[in-house]
């Protein structure tokens, strides 16, 4: 018993060194960012250091970035696309999920078979393209927000959910003289607070990080996202005058980089209460 | 589900009351009739779906009609329709491109190296996980580890070509305290792909762990006091119950994401450059250089449309290659 519980102890002892060596390569990269942002321009490139802790502290490279015209209209862009995207997406899902809970309507499998298609088979990035060129949506935020608003992922979650609530809720409210639409806006909706607050979580994540849609369909530079300034501003040479007005250091580079993961750092608290119950329920086959 | 079965019945009670004196003189038009009157009895259903239902047509299914560019000698002037129909000459003109048969290449080769190294290492980290004895200890962890997966490319790329530069880049100081000459990770033929696959672990496999541990917590723990009885240590715990009992997990979520198997884009746009190009370029950024900015976009399709058979085909390979083994397939 006695040697029994002292390999155990061992095996407990290596796992939590693997753990934090684990946690430590997550988070270091995060901090040397951090650390970076902070530092005067000519100790962030200065080698033969490890910037894990700042050696002075400046806030200079932020006030540069707060008064780049530019940084901050690209962030207001960000916003939009994040907000509008975000509430559609949401709402046309829980629509859509709560729709096709109703298989005995015809049509409904169709419409399931539909969505299940598209996560299969899609025309690619050429095809979309077109269609959003054809759509007169090049240079429009919007551009940024409608072809990717939904995804039938989050549509089969959602189905999934309104599934798994108890029959009987509808039911009564449907004898106790609600309509069908009573019946959605009132019981079932209220009851589903966590899981639409974790699609719209996830789509906000997703719209605040989305790339790609901005390298595409956006060449205005007045109307480009957070995410493509970024990537700009870091691939730009070091202390390049750029507009007149920025100079791009390490600094200034990694403070960007980092006020664009910070939106992300803040939700970060609130989505980890959801989102391991949502990727569960994702995880019901069909 | 018996929510609206009961909605269902009322309804369809109501219909087949009305039916008979709808369908009596003139019976073409009762049939027309008798469809909207349905539509109309479920119009509230039908009005949720509807803006979803527009939304996929129109951004999932209006593409596919496009991808006939790809059988065409595309003319932006002339337009789609006033293009001639070449039939496959695209493709055959892209099984001779070398650059084409290059990024095919290393398409096959980085998803390779994902699933070989990326894909089991969700699986262990989760199992390990499993072990810990101290629940806040894991809380804790699972924090940290699931956090980058909520971070965009742009950012991640960035991170870690500054943690790779070989001009005072993290790793490199970190590796210099040991006397190791400074290694050009980022611009390293040798090195890149690794680059490019270790980001990708580093970026999802918290993440992935999500489903593993859901499917670990479900196992009755009656199984471990029986093999504790029979004398089975922590390992032989893992390796004979653990393990067996996720198989099925691990099979689905092997075979769903064979639909993402080829995606290598905004991975590799944003680390990648002209030194790395040869052993980094992915069918996914080749369409891009070559359709959007080259415009050669019959081309591009072509080979969009290749990627996405390629995909299909192998997904339904893998399923019935499942159905054969365990008799149930997953799609």
């Amino acid at each position: 018993m006695q040697r029994k519980s002292l390999s155990n102890r061992l095996f407990q002892f290596g796992l939590i060194c693997y753990m934090l060596l684990l946690s430590a390569i997550m988070l270091l990269p995060l901090v040397n960012v951090l650390c970076l942002s902070l530092e005067p321009n000519y100790i962030a490139i200065e080698p033969g250091r490890l910037h894990l802790i700042p050696q002075k502290i400046t806030l200079k490279a932020y006030e540069d970035i707060f008064r780049n015209g530019q940084i901050m209209r690209s962030f207001g862009n960000s916003i939009f696309i994040t907000v509008a995207g975000s509430l559609l997406g949401t709402l046309f899902t829980a629509m859509m999920g709560y729709g096709l809970c109703h298989t005995h309507i015809k049509g409904i499998h169709f419409v399931s078979y539909m969505i299940l298609f598209t996560m299969m088979f899609s025309g690619g990035i050429i095809p979309s393209y077109i269609l959003v060129k054809n759509l007169g949506l090049m240079n429009s935020l919007w551009a940024m927000v409608l072809p990717s608003m939904m995804s039938a992922y989050n549509v089969i979650l959602m189905r999934s959910f309104f599934r798994s609530l108890p029959p009987e809720l509808a039911e009564s409210a449907l004898i106790d003289g609600c309509n069908e639409m009573q019946t959605f806006v009132l019981i079932i909706l209220p009851l589903s607070k966590a899981i639409l607050a974790t699609i719209l979580l996830f789509y906000a994540v997703g719209r605040w990080n989305s790339f790609f849609d901005g390298v595409m369909y956006i060449t205005d530079q007045a109307k480009k996202p957070m995410q493509v300034i970024l990537r700009e501003i870091l691939i730009m040479s070091d202390n390049v005058d750029t507009s007149g007005d920025l100079d791009v250091g390490m600094n200034v580079k990694m403070a960007t980089a980092f006020v664009t993961v910070l939106p992300i750092l803040c939700v970060y608290p609130f989505l980890q209460k959801y989102f391991t119950k949502g990727v569960m329920l994702g995880a019901v086959k069909g | 589900m018996s929510t609206i079965n009961t909605s269902e019945g009322l309804s369809q009670n109501t219909l087949s009351r009305n039916g008979p004196s709808r369908n009596g003189p003139e019976k073409k038009k009762g049939k027309l009739s008798g469809f909207l009157q349905y539509v109309n009895q479920h119009k509230f259903i039908y009005l949720l779906l509807l803006p979803g239902v527009v939304y996929f047509v129109v951004f999932h299914y209006v593409p596919l009609y496009f991808l006939q560019v790809a059988f065409k000698d595309y003319n932006i002037f002339l337009g789609l329709q006033n293009s001639q129909w070449v039939g496959l000459s695209n493709f055959r003109d892209l099984f001779t491109s070398k650059f084409f048969l290059q990024a095919f290449n290393n398409t096959v080769i980085l998803s390779i190296m994902n699933k070989v190294f990326g894909f089991p290492a969700p699986i262990i980290l989760a199992l390990l996980l499993n072990e810990l004895a101290s629940q806040r200890f894991k809380k804790t962890v699972q924090t940290i580890i699931y956090m980058p997966h909520f971070f965009s490319w742009v950012i991640v790329g960035s991170i870690f070509i500054t943690l790779l530069s070989p001009q005072g880049g993290l790793v490199n100081e970190f590796l210099g305290l040991f006397g190791i000459e400074p290694i050009a990770f980022i611009t390293s033929k040798k090195w890149f792909r690794w680059v490019l696959v270790f980001t990708d672990i580093w970026k999802s496999c918290g993440w992935g762990t999500i489903i593993y541990l859901a499917a670990i917590s479900s196992i009755s723990p009656d199984l471990y006091e029986v093999a504790v009885i029979d004398g089975a240590g922590r390992l032989k715990q893992i390796w004979y119950i653990t393990l067996p009992s996720i198989i099925p997990t691990i099979i689905v979520v092997f075979v769903l994401g064979l639909a993402k198997i080829f995606n290598l884009f905004e991975q590799v746009f944003v680390m990648y450059n002209p030194l790395v190009a040869s052993v980094s370029e992915t069918i996914d950024t080749y369409v891009y250089q070559i359709g959007i900015v080259r415009a050669e976009i019959a081309f591009a399709t072509a080979a969009g449309l290749f990627k996405n058979v390629i995909t299909v085909v192998l997904i339904l390979l893998t399923n019935q290659l499942v159905k054969k083994i365990q008799g149930e397939s997953v799609i």
